[in-house]
């Protein structure tokens, strides 16, 4: 008589993890250095379009490790999807995407910071799927969930996969994680960085510092280079943005010399142009015009961004698209040389930037030692080449372009929470974008200029235009032209009550403060009188304010906990089902238990699992987990007698066991 | 001491200020000894390097690292050094001031409107 089936142990035996876990017990200053919405274009499902978010930890003694998501991938796709009930973050949320593109977020990271009527945002709504609208100037993003249409500011949506790298570094160290460094692009402005690191504390983390790609991509470069002074490029090419920054590294100590960057270049670009290239060739071919069709573009896009990607190794790249439009397939070759052709002005136009950082650190290109590239985009032949006769040396690849800037990211953490590491390090940085205020006649007067080393605190004395003037308009603006129309309006604010004096008389003092993250807080003061009047800028543009930002972590516990309990939910479900139907299937067995039972119990165990099999077709769907969980208890009830029956008689080893779980049985 | 000259602003109410000594320098040193100077105390006094210290604390090395900074901007820059050598004035001089920079940068972009 042989004992029931046993089914082998469901969950894993984890000893490796568990070792480490151990060890690291004792470890107690640990940061998360998150990456937020760093560019990728590694793996060949992942879209240029596409921002990615890796984690890097730092543990005492300054190593620094790179942790996979739950899907067992080092980059999280930064999207986040609302399918009916349940939230998906990451790999779920866009494998989700052609299902529910109106409710799949990506991309936020050009909305982060940005305000509704910036022609870049204007340009980007174009080709979002899902909606966005105007909500007192800045974009907010508006989707079903749990059916109803709730609003969601970019930061929420950053901060929701920010929530789920915390969960994610959480669960692998086995304990709680509360601080991090978060990257932005070298050329991302004030608000933008504001915003990201809202976007922080709106997740529960908080953040020590936003940090500059490409000089995080130095560090991790830099780390054991000894000796020496030595120069170097960090050229950072991603998806959507451009960065370039000239940094010297000498005896652990990084000092960035000059930066440069476009905040909308990148292997995006590289795709719309081949993308227009194609549709016009198919209309000449066909005569049919392509892009009004949504679902062809959508196909074209991912096909021609495979290409590109193909073209970083192969001279050529077959591009295929079955039933792309009216029955139609597409069938085409696109060749590395067509490629460089139709993208060459914007690889020379990346050019500019490097140019502009030598000429400001006042360095010659033959002083530079070494060229390192980050970002997918510097996968591409022709960037690499023209780097290369450019500066005359072979660019470097010694580091991951992908991970570079998680890795440099988790060494800063590991700089600031004071761990101990291998050698002394200290990073100098600097800020990108001069800042300034607006004087009469529409001139920008800059107050720090680009390229100054951060933190810093810069004051200039200003004085009235006309006699009597009891109120001045201090407008703030970032940029680098000389006439403030240009340049981009930060704030503005009025300082009033200066007594009446002629005109040039009143002292105002203008003081511009810059913390490490490259974010500003004013104060003016009329110094003229004695009595000096203050205002500390922190608020100027729409800034989230504490109590909004207060709300949304609540919001974000709430959607936390929603998560939960729908995991739960399908967590108990599933063990309801399960339980029902392998009972049927081994009651249905040959030699299974049937035929061990004697009838009334054979009959009873048959009625069991018609009810229980029935209230799960009927039933399951609106239940809620209480529901769930009483079931199973009462089916396992009604069961666990008729089952320990049949063990008393068997006398078998299993015997003594009163719980008889089919599915969950420990092997022995 | 002319009260507009930034110097004030990194060293206030000090009459007289070596930035040489600031960065542990004699007077007439090189560009060498000045740039390793500066980092090797910017190592020490970075912000970064101070931040679990106290309040007190974090805004002396913060002070100190304004200094540092300012006296290395100075005396790394050709001009500006000659110029505080022999007058010891730290202002920025008016080949960089506001309004020059401001025609350039207005000539710079009428240039790029009239070849785009």
């Amino acid at each position: 008589m042989s004992p029931p089936r046993i089914h082998s142990r469901r969950h894993p035996t984890r000893s490796q993890s568990t070792t480490f876990l151990t060890s690291l017990s004792f470890v107690f200053l640990i940061f998360l250095s998150i990456v937020l919405l760093c560019p990728v274009a590694v793996k060949a499902k992942d879209s240029s379009l596409d921002y990615g978010t890796v984690i890097g930890i730092v543990y005492k003694g300054g190593r620094v490790e790179i942790i996979a998501n739950d899907q067992g991938h080092r980059i999280t796709p930064s999207w986040v999807g609302f399918n009916g009930n349940e939230r998906l973050i990451g790999d779920s949320a866009k494998n989700a995407f052609h299902s529910n593109p109106k409710n799949t977020i990506f991309d936020v990271k050009r909305l982060i910071g940005r305000k509704w009527d910036e022609k870049e945002v204007q340009q980007d709504l174009k080709h979002l799927p899902f909606k966005v609208k105007n909500k007192g100037g800045q974009p907010i993003i508006n989707v079903k969930y749990q059916d109803k249409m709730r609003d969601f500011t970019p930061e929420e949506i950053s901060a929701m996969i920010l929530t789920r790298m915390k969960e994610t570094a959480e669960a692998y160290l086995g304990h709680g994680v509360t601080h991090a460094v978060v990257t932005v692009p070298a050329y991302f402005n004030d608000a933008q960085r504001q915003a990201t690191k809202d976007a922080g504390e709106i997740a529960g983390l908080k953040i020590l510092r936003v940090l500059n790609e490409p000089t995080a991509a130095a560090l991790a470069y830099g780390l054991d280079k000894k000796g020496d002074e030595s120069k170097i490029i960090v050229y950072d090419l991603g998806g959507g943005t451009f960065d370039v920054s000239l940094l010297s590294i000498e005896d652990g100590v990084f000092e960035v010399l000059a930066t440069s960057g476009d905040t909308h270049l990148g292997g995006e670009d590289f795709d719309n142009r081949v993308i227009d290239y194609f549709v016009n060739a198919y209309e000449k071919r066909t005569g049919t015009n392509v892009t009004k069709n949504q679902r062809a573009m959508g196909k074209l896009k991912k096909a021609v961004e495979d290409a590109k990607r193909t073209l970083s190794t192969q001279q050529s790249a077959k591009i295929e698209i079955e039933s792309f439009e009216g029955g139609n397939d597409f069938l085409d070759t696109l060749t590395r040389a067509k490629f460089e052709e139709l993208n060459m002005e914007l690889f020379k136009k990346t050019m500019k930037p490097v140019e502009r950082v030598l000429k400001d650190a006042g360095v010659k290109k033959s002083e530079i030692d070494e060229i390192v590239l980050v970002g997918g985009s510097t996968r591409i032949p022709k960037v690499q080449q023209l780097l290369k006769e450019y500066f005359g040396k072979e660019p470097s690849k010694g580091v991951n372009p992908d991970e570079a800037v998680a890795y440099g990211a988790a060494v800063q953490a590991g700089i600031l929470g004071g761990v101990e590491g291998p050698g002394v390090i200290t990073l100098i940085d600097i800020n990108s974008l001069t800042l300034g205020i607006e004087t009469t006649g529409g001139v920008f007067t800059p107050i720090v200029k680009r390229n100054s080393v951060i933190p810093t605190k810069k004051s200039q004395i200003f004085s009235t235009a006309a006699d009597n003037q009891n109120t001045v308009s201090i407008k703030v603006y970032e940029g680098e032209r000389g006439q403030t129309k240009f340049n981009h309006l930060l704030g503005e604010f009025d300082l009033t009550g200066i007594p009446s004096a002629p005109k040039g008389v009143p002292q105002i003092e203008v003081t511009f403060e810059l913390d490490s993250n490259s974010i500003l807080t004013i104060r003016a003061s009329d110094k003229g009188t004695g009595k000096s009047e203050s205002i500390v800028i922190s608020n100027v543009k729409g800034r989230l304010t504490q109590e909004q930002i207060d709300r949304m972590v609540a919001d974000g516990e709430k959607f936390a906990a929603e998560d939960q309990l729908h995991k739960k939910h399908t967590e108990a479900l599933n063990s309801l089902s399960n339980y029902v139907y392998s009972l049927k299937s081994q009651f249905a067995e040959k030699d299974g238990i049937s035929s061990k039972l004697r009838s009334p119990d054979k009959k009873a165990l048959q009625d069991i699992i018609r009810e229980g099999n029935d209230w799960i077709d009927e039933y399951s769907e609106e239940a809620n987990l209480e529901e769930l969980e009483e079931k199973l208890a009462e089916l396992q009830l009604a069961v666990n007698p008729i089952i320990g029956e049949l063990y008393s008689k068997a006398g078998s080893s299993d015997g003594g066991d009163d719980t008889y779980y089919p599915t969950d049985h420990d092997e022995l | 001491m002319d009260d507009n000259d930034p110097i004030n602003q990194f060293f206030p109410g000090k009459e007289e200020v070596d930035l040489y000594a600031v960065l542990s320098l004699e007077k007439g040193a090189t560009v060498e000894a000045i740039k390793k100077s500066y980092r090797r105390l910017a190592l020490v006094y970075h912000p970064d390097k101070h931040t679990s210290a106290s309040d007190q604390a974090k805004e002396d090395a913060s002070t100190k690292f304004q200094q540092i900074g300012f006296a290395y901007a100075v005396l790394s820059n050709e001009k500006r050094k000659a110029r505080y050598d022999t007058t010891g004035r730290t202002d920025e001089g008016f080949e960089l001031g506001a309004g020059e920079d401001g025609w350039e940068a207005y000539f710079e972009e009428l240039f790029d409107r009239v070849t785009r």
